[in-house]
């Protein structure tokens, strides 16, 4: 019996080193109180069908306007978009809701955690969200499968507004799908970039790209941007997503002897280690991030030094020192009250939600097939938190609708180990460099002859219909 | 290839290998004396590396010191680990340990992503300089780590010819006549979990000024170990040092040459050797569990 | 092994078990059957693990030969136009050959070589299916063509449900016949003793590899049963924590249940994981600590819990721990928990 004791009180030694662990995860996540009101809210629409798990949160008569996301928790990008959706809405529903036409609607966002690149959670996630909880709008994905979401969209009419990185959610066979956040044509960036490294003396570029699809593609596309604005492209590197060690990769780099190295869909830890690395090979020349947070860079220039920096160019995702617009400026206060620190890494890609919300305000409507029509003949820019984001037709796809978009962007160059706004890349720039890139100019003067030009929002642009 | 490339690769190679070594020996250490196949060491790796991150630049020690506190804090962490969990399962049996490793190593996994996010810690170089040898450079920072990683496998070395350490070769030979001599077992693995964790802690803290630490280093790191273990020879401690530095060196060449189909060469070794040579490298393995 | 034949006199749960999963379809929308389709290939995964087990195998490759069934199935029908039905012996032929080329050098090195061998092998085959071109890169595969029976497309989910129930069924029936054959007594028997079993002559590597061999094979069943309802392929779906969570299911469920332990460990932590759908960074948290609780105060799984009264368990926790066997020098209890019936052997 004594043994009984002693394995009693093991028992609650085990029990307290549990409790710990708990306690340490629950005081990690100040993300976690605000998860809290997405989680009662979907599960209350797991245990019920219909409009009725609502009531739950509000007052039950109140019409409800559901807007779902597939968002990967397991990444910053899938949380911050999580934070930003939930101070949209709470910023409708504080103003006491969102009029259209003349009922005014609650906005209550659904989340559908989907895991990075999971095919099988990716698939119930959807099927969550569209049968279950019948939510009419999917805005903004991260981590999801666009191939699977759309089979479960498109034959239940959901209105899909996301992100991808291939083709798949652009073809001419699909009815309901509009890439919002589309990066065939963002080939902008890369395009002032090259032009102001070739201005400094870089005549051949490595690309350097984890083995990802956003890798494969990415490396493609900087190669194909590269080759345009004039420069050589080396053959790219790729290494598996998950290194830490990145000395062999550097060591690769450098016995390539390039004038540039640009790192493709590499950010974070990897970009610290891959530049940490890169540095102690004694090679120096132009390095071009993909993109770049502060916090990162203040890391990296904790760990290389300002001069090894000096002068990098690289995209930037914050619109803090750049925007002027009262509405973005309005969007950023409520963001740093709301959550009290700021964070960069979901501004570029919570675009979606802006398209969306510029195509119900539009049409004074909830009706998918009324927001498609808007959508698919798009007009005009739509101010996202991060510029202007516009749709364009896909012609080269023979898809004559609007259903792919041209992102804002803004370029930044490190000077003093601090990141200087350089410039907004136009989206007129955006689109006119993409097909220049591509060389598909023939197939969109077609296009345009018969369709007309298209118009771009009102920013200084590089590029002109003339320097195809 | 150039003389210059080449010592680059070897030293790269040696270094990553160094880390290996740290963390298999280790794991080979808890699977030989605990017969415990312990999933949760790479997480130890990683937390070693942000408890030296935490001491380093949070509170600003030296990093000396920040070395020792992590060695400390991942000795206690596995006792506690020992008396909480795997003590616990060790009566049901290897299956069900290794399992329990298991939970264990996923809960501290994503704890540590939700504790410290996706952010990076880094800690800035303890030496910045380049070691320039007759046209070849190199990273004296990685020549630190090697040389780290080579004072702690000598200290470890000097450990199991101390008394507890005979006892626990004793343990790891054969538990029954350990006892019958008088060997507390308690005791012995106790302490084989403190020091199997502790060398863990040492690696995380050593790599971490060459390395940035991110909460996913520990997962990866545990697959390297179990490929080093398998070439090493399960249960064999010299073997494990010994292949940690060819897996490493192999790694770092086949980069250079496939790239991303490095695991590929790696996997043709293990096969390779596992077909010719079933003991591992040096073809001696201790006793280990279930055949 | 007294639990063994309470287990096997209490049969008559069968039927009204049976019956409530072939009526499900009418009771569940169009999501919850899906999870139940998902469940059902869990079951698949896990009941190839379990088999393993009875050799006193544990296996980390199970994700990686689900994901050799389902890319040979796929690519045969995305590059070779082949009928669905046609490409199931072909994915089963090359899981069985090329794990027998994998297993001939591994089985005979013993468990740990076994294991460890497995989880090299899992991560080597993923980096193909993502890096080789062929296989359609990291992003996966292009969209798979649908599955048809003549000119009937099989997407109605609950013909897929009843697919899945059907490959279930036979799944448990081949194993029920072989646990019962002359080969499933010689795995037993390497299960409870791996020495006393070879020196009364039993072939231990040959009838090992066969038992992974005859796993791979219905792994291989369970990867072309998932392109049914997938989209496409892609590798990260067929990872190193796939094969940790089907580990999980076994031990959830209960590893002295050959049949029903895999079913309900897979049922209760997929639930458990989609009703989480909307924390899913909670997830990994809430099942390890099951599993640790799991472990610690009921080693038999879940049902083992419910089979022994309550009362029993708490005389267990708190006593007679005496009675399970001490610290092992071998793999010791899982292996001879999951041998149902040693006595037979002679």
């Amino acid at each position: 019996m004594r043994l009984g004791k002693r394995r009693l009180g093991t028992l609650v030694l085990g029990v307290l080193f549990l409790a710990l662990i708990a306690g340490l995860v629950a005081c990690g996540g100040e993300k976690s109180t605000e998860s809290t009101t997405g989680t009662t809210q979907s599960s209350g629409g797991a245990g019920a069908t219909g409009t009725s798990a609502a009531g739950g949160s509000g007052s039950a008569d109140e019409p409800v306007l559901r807007v779902g996301a597939l968002l990967s928790l397991d990444s910053i990008q899938g949380v911050e978009m999580k934070k930003w959706l939930q101070l949209f809405a709470k910023l409708y529903n504080d103003a006491g809701g969102w009029k259209i036409g003349e009922t005014t609607y609650r906005v209550e966002p659904m989340f559908y955690d989907v895991g990075m690149w999971d095919a099988t959670k990716s698939r119930s996630a959807v099927e969550k969200a569209v049968l279950q909880d019948k939510v009419k709008y999917l805005v903004c994905n991260w981590g999801d499968i666009p191939a699977e979401t759309l089979s479960v969209t498109e034959p239940n009419k959901v209105l899909w507004l996301g992100l991808d990185f291939v083709d798949d959610s652009v073809k001419p066979t699909l009815n309901y799908a509009v890439r919002a956040q589309g990066l065939f044509f963002a080939q902008g960036l890369f395009y002032y970039i090259c032009q102001d490294y070739i201005k400094q003396g870089a005549k051949s570029v490595l690309v350097v790209c984890p083995d990802t699809q956003q890798g494969h593609v990415g490396a493609q596309l900087v190669g194909a941007t590269a080759t345009t604005a004039g420069m050589q492209v080396l053959d790219p590197i790729f290494f598996s997503a998950d290194t830490a060690d990145f000395s062999p990769i550097a060591t690769k780099i450098a016995s390539q002897k390039p004038d540039a190295v640009f790192f493709s869909y590499v950010a974070g830890a990897s970009l610290i280690n891959a530049i940490g690395a890169l540095k102690d090979t004694g090679w120096k020349g132009f390095i071009l991030p993909g993109e770049l947070d502060g916090e990162t860079l203040n890391n990296l220039v904790a760990k290389v030094g300002k001069e090894y920096v000096e002068g990098m160019e690289t995209g930037s995702y914050d619109p803090r020192p750049v925007e002027k617009d009262p509405q973005t400026l309005n969007y950023i206060d409520a963001y740093q009250q709301q959550y009290g620190d700021w964070h960069s890494e979901g501004c570029f890609w919570i675009g979606p939600w802006f398209i969306f919300e510029d195509a119900i305000n539009a049409t004074q409507s909830t009706d998918v097939d009324t927001l498609v029509a808007y959508l698919t003949s798009s007009k005009k820019g739509v101010r996202t938190l991060t510029g202007y984001s516009q749709l364009f037709a896909r012609p080269d796809l023979q898809n004559y609708k609007t259903v792919d978009s041209a992102p804002g962007h803004y370029i930044g160059v490190v000077r003093d180990g601090k990141f200087e706004y350089l410039e907004t890349i136009a989206c007129k720039d955006q689109y006119l460099s993409s097909i220049k890139v591509y060389g598909l100019k023939d197939v969109y003067q077609k296009y345009w002859d018969e369709y007309g030009y298209p118009e771009f929002p009102d920013q200084p642009a590089r590029l002109d219909f003339s320097d195809l | 290839m150039t003389l210059q490339l080449f010592l680059q690769i070897l030293v790269n190679g040696l270094m990553i290998g160094a880390i290996y070594a740290l963390v298999a020996s280790g794991f080979t250490l808890i699977l030989g004396v605990l017969q415990v196949f312990n999933f949760a060491q790479g997480q130890f790796y990683m937390l070693g590396a942000f408890a030296t991150y935490a001491v380093a630049s949070v509170l600003g020690a030296p990093y000396v010191v920040a070395i020792l506190a992590a060695l400390a804090a991942m000795a206690l962490l596995g006792i506690l680990v020992y008396f909480s969990i795997i003590k616990w399962t060790l009566r049901y049996g290897f299956f069900h340990t290794m399992l329990a490793t298991v939970a264990f190593g996923t809960i501290v996994g994503q704890a540590a992503v939700l504790k410290f996010g996706y952010s990076t810690a880094v800690v800035a170089a303890v030496v910045d300089k380049t070691l320039a040898l007759g046209g070849v450079s190199l990273n004296s920072g990685k020549l630190l780590v090697l040389a780290g990683a080579l004072v702690v496998m000598g200290l470890l070395y000097w450990f199991m010819r101390t008394k507890i350490g005979v006892a626990m070769q004793a343990c790891a030979e054969n538990r029954e006549v350990a006892c019958l001599q008088g060997i507390n077992a308690g005791k012995v693995f106790w302490v084989t979990m403190a020091v199997g964790c502790a060398l863990c802690g040492v690696a995380g803290a050593l790599v971490v000024p060459v390395l940035s630490a991110s909460t996913n280093m520990g997962q990866l790191i545990f697959l390297k170990a179990i490929i080093v273990v398998l070439v090493g020879g399960t249960g064999s401690m010299a073997g494990a040092l010994l292949a940690a530095f060819l897996v490493g060196i192999v790694e770092s060449f086949a980069f250079q040459y496939v790239e991303s189909f490095a695991p590929l060469v790696i996997f043709a070794l293990v096969a390779i050797l596992i077909y010719f040579r079933p003991g591992g490298l040096l073809g001696k393995p201790l006793p280990i569990p279930g055949q | 092994m007294r639990r063994a034949m309470l287990f096997k006199s209490n049969k008559w749960w069968l039927i009204p078990a049976f019956l409530l999963a072939v009526a499900l379809p009418f009771f569940v929308g169009a999501y919850r059957l899906q999870i139940f389709i998902f469940v059902i290939t869990y079951s698949l995964l896990a009941l190839a693990f379990q088999l393993t087990m009875r050799v006193g195998l544990p296996r980390f490759d199970v994700a990686a030969w689900w994901g050799v069934g389902a890319y040979t199935s796929g690519m045969l029908m995305l590059k070779a136009n082949m009928s669905f039905w046609l490409t199931l012996p072909i994915s089963v032929l090359v899981s069985v050959v090329l794990g027998f080329a994998v297993f001939s050098v591994s089985v005979r090195r013993g468990m740990m070589v076994f294991m460890m061998f497995g989880m090299v092998f899992a991560l080597a085959l993923q980096q193909v299916f993502g890096s080789v071109k062929f296989f359609g890169g990291w992003g996966g595969t292009p969209q798979l063509p649908p599955v048809t029976i003549g000119s009937y497309v099989l997407n109605d989910k609950m013909w897929i449900y009843y697919l899945g129930m059907a490959l279930l069924i036979f799944n448990l029936g081949v194993y029920q016949l072989l646990y019962k054959s002359r080969i499933g007594r010689a795995w037993s028997a390497i299960g409870s003793g791996l020495r006393l079993a070879s020196s009364l002559g039993v072939n231990v590597v040959g009838y090992r590899l066969a038992n992974v061999l005859v796993g791979n094979a219905f792994l291989a069943l369970a990867g072309s049963f998932s392109v049914v309802y997938q989209a496409m392929i892609i590798p990260t779906t067929y990872g190193f924590q796939q094969s940790i969570y089907v580990m999980m299911y076994v031990v959830i469920g209960g590893l002295g249940f050959a049949m029903a332990g895999p079913i309900v460990g897979a049922l209760v932590l997929t639930l458990i994981s989609e009703s989480m759908r909307a924390a899913q960074q909670y997830q990994p948290i809430v099942t390890g600590v099951i599993t640790v609780l799991i472990i610690m105060f009921a080693p038999w799984g879940l049902l083992g819990v419910l089979r022994s009264r309550v009362v029993s368990v708490l005389q267990r926790l708190l006593s007679s721990r005496a009675a399970l066997p001490d610290i092992p020098s071998s793999l010791g209890s899982p292996a001879s928990v999951t041998a149902e019936e040693p006595g037979k052997d002679a």
